[in-house]
């Protein structure tokens, strides 16, 4: 292993190791921003309404939302952006 | 119709094609007509599927670094039959007429909708809907709480399963 002089010279935080009997180094990694995914894009519009309404969802409806998320963690404004993207049906009888 | 909510409220960003949701819900007793009124926030054309079965409850569980947690309950209906909103085309206000409901029956329903002739993604949760008995006097708030109100709170303890863990 270089001494600590050599590898404090060296720019940045750098992670050395022995791979076998070979002594390595590599840069630290690093978080890519890999940017927000186009399928999260593509509904942003959707969530921001979805997240707007909820506070002109009635006093009756929010009780039935709370009743129905009963067991679980989600809140009523959880059920409510399960609801509107369409994860909820009870059953898959299709319209006439 | 007269439309018993008021203008559904403005809200930025424009709806998105087949996405809605729902705003208010009414039930109007009535003999021998009762009448279910729905507000959603973009016109939709909605269709109710109605039974007298009760749902089923299955707990929704969601494994979290190897153990599995209860997240909620995923509420099933038995398949009933649908109606057809009263108003014609896409609509804000969604009005449904339900005949020959006698008292004390449950009934359990939830809607789903076309936008533009196209089925929408967006659903509504399951309602469960208990008609009053003749005397049953109460104020018009009170009413709205017992027959909007899920009655579905009653089965979940059945199904109220401990925690398990699958991690090996």
């Amino acid at each position: 292993m270089p001494g600590k002089d050599i590898i404090d010279g060296f720019r940045g935080t750098l992670d050395f190791y022995v791979s076998r009997g070979v002594i390595c180094v590599r840069a630290w990694p690093r978080g890519k921003n890999a940017g927000i995914a186009p399928g999260a894009l593509l509904y942003q519009p959707a969530f921001a309404r979805v997240n707007r309404l909820k506070k002109h969802v009635s006093a009756t409806l929010q009780t039935a939302y709370n009743r129905y998320t009963v067991g679980g963690s989600n809140t009523w404004a959880d059920q409510c952006i399960v609801t509107y993207f369409g994860n909820n049906a009870p059953n898959d009888l299709p319209l006439p | 119709m007269t439309s018993p909510f008021p203008s559904p409220p403005h809200v930025e960003p424009p709806p998105p094609l087949g996405l809605w949701l729902v705003l208010d819900a009414r039930v109007i007793w009535g003999d021998p007509i009762t009448l279910l009124a729905f507000q959603t926030d973009a016109p939709v054309h909605l269709y109710l599927q109605y039974t007298e079965t009760p749902p089923h409850a299955q707990p929704r569980r969601r494994v979290v670094r190897g153990v599995s947690k209860r997240t909620g309950t995923y509420w099933s209906m038995d398949r009933g039959l649908w109606a057809e909103q009263v108003e014609p085309g896409d609509t804000t206000t969604h009005t449904f007429r339900a005949f020959g409901w006698p008292p004390g029956a449950p009934l359990w329903y939830f809607l789903r909708g076309r936008q533009r002739n196209m089925t929408t993604r967006s659903t509504s949760i399951l309602f469960g809907s208990v008609r009053p008995v003749p005397n049953f006097q109460t104020t018009n708030s009170q009413l709205l709480t017992v027959s909007i109100g899920n009655p579905l709170q009653v089965d979940a303890s059945a199904i109220n399963q401990p925690t398990t863990s699958v991690a090996p």
